[in-house]
């Protein structure tokens, strides 16, 4: 029998505790696409995820063996997939980072992955509403005049429409351009965490 | 020789290189590890990868043919044998120092 549900998670510990609690109760994780697709599992063990993408296949399966090897089977991911999902049928097992500093790389290369993504769903979704793949930022901005103003009367002026624009921007673009900025605060954290623990 | 910025190692890597002063895939740099430093670094796959990446990047180790065709095999370069030496002279230093100063505290 085949489960098929339907989530979305953003915080990879809520998705890595959600995976568990399916595995406790017999379902392991078979496939995910848009949807996550469960298969019967009576072998207990744990899962956990990793993010990486792959340009060659060979660097793919070199990695995968590596976990193999060491007792995590690879169960759902592809080259190109970035999520890779592990299972681990050894009790004494619960880890694929070891340190802190790997598992930060880990948030970074993923929160990379989304940025990108982001920002490539927002060009195809201006061009298609748009007609063009770049709309200047002024154009959010509708008080008339506001570009011709000098010194302390544009700033005010600038900063005070400044949460309007931004919201006529991320109306205008909707989940994407609010995604958009989102990722890029997230890869910036991520970046930063990485860079203070990496001493 | 100039004081060298990528001083100190970190534990895990003076293990990893030390580890591939003998060719080595993955998972066996991973048991060589853990064996030399007698249980204390134990490393899990997703940090090994990770080490793997950051020492090729930092060229002190390089991938070489191997036998096994799914498996990438890794050996330490000669940057990465000076960087070795270079942070085992001063540990051997820091072993030194250590001991004159214990020492003389005890004979007091």
């Amino acid at each position: 029998m085949i489960v098929n549900k339907l989530k979305l998670f953003y915080n990879l510990k809520k998705e890595e505790k959600w995976l568990n609690e399916m595995l406790e109760e017999g379902y392991i994780l078979s496939k995910k696409g848009v949807s996550y697709k469960f298969e019967k599992c009576i072998t207990k063990g744990l899962i956990r995820v990793d993010f990486r993408s792959f340009s060659k296949q060979k660097d793919f399966v070199d990695y995968q063996l590596m976990f193999e090897d060491s007792g995590w089977k690879h169960i759902v991911g592809s080259k190109s997939s970035g999520t890779q999902y592990f299972y681990n049928t050894n009790e004494s097992d619960t880890e694929i980072f070891s340190d802190e500093l790997s598992q930060l790389g880990m948030l970074k290369r993923r929160a990379r992955y989304w940025v990108i993504f982001s920002i490539i769903a927002s060009i195809l979704l201006t061009q298609a509403t748009f007609g063009q793949i770049f709309v200047m930022p002024k154009a959010f901005y509708l008080t008339p005049d506001l570009w011709s103003m000098t010194g302390k009367m544009f700033w005010l002026a600038f900063w005070f429409e400044t949460p309007f624009a931004l919201s006529r921007f991320m109306m205008t673009y909707g989940i994407f351009g609010t995604l958009s900025i989102y990722a890029l605060y997230a890869y910036y954290k991520a970046k930063n965490a990485y860079k203070k623990n990496n001493i | 020789m100039a004081r060298n910025k990528k001083l100190p190692l970190t534990e895990t890597t003076y293990y990893v290189l030390l580890a591939l002063l003998k060719p080595a895939h993955g998972y066996v740099i991973m048991q060589e590890v853990e064996e030399l430093s007698n249980g204390t670094v134990k490393m899990a796959a997703g940090t090994m990868y990770g080490a793997i990446e950051n020492l090729l990047k930092l060229k002190y180790i390089k991938q070489i043919d191997s036998e096994d065709s799914r498996r990438k095999v890794y050996t330490i370069t000669d940057e990465g044998k000076s960087i070795l030496k270079q942070q085992f002279e001063r540990y051997e230093h820091m072993i030194q120092i250590t001991k004159a100063r214990l020492d003389g505290d005890d004979s007091e």
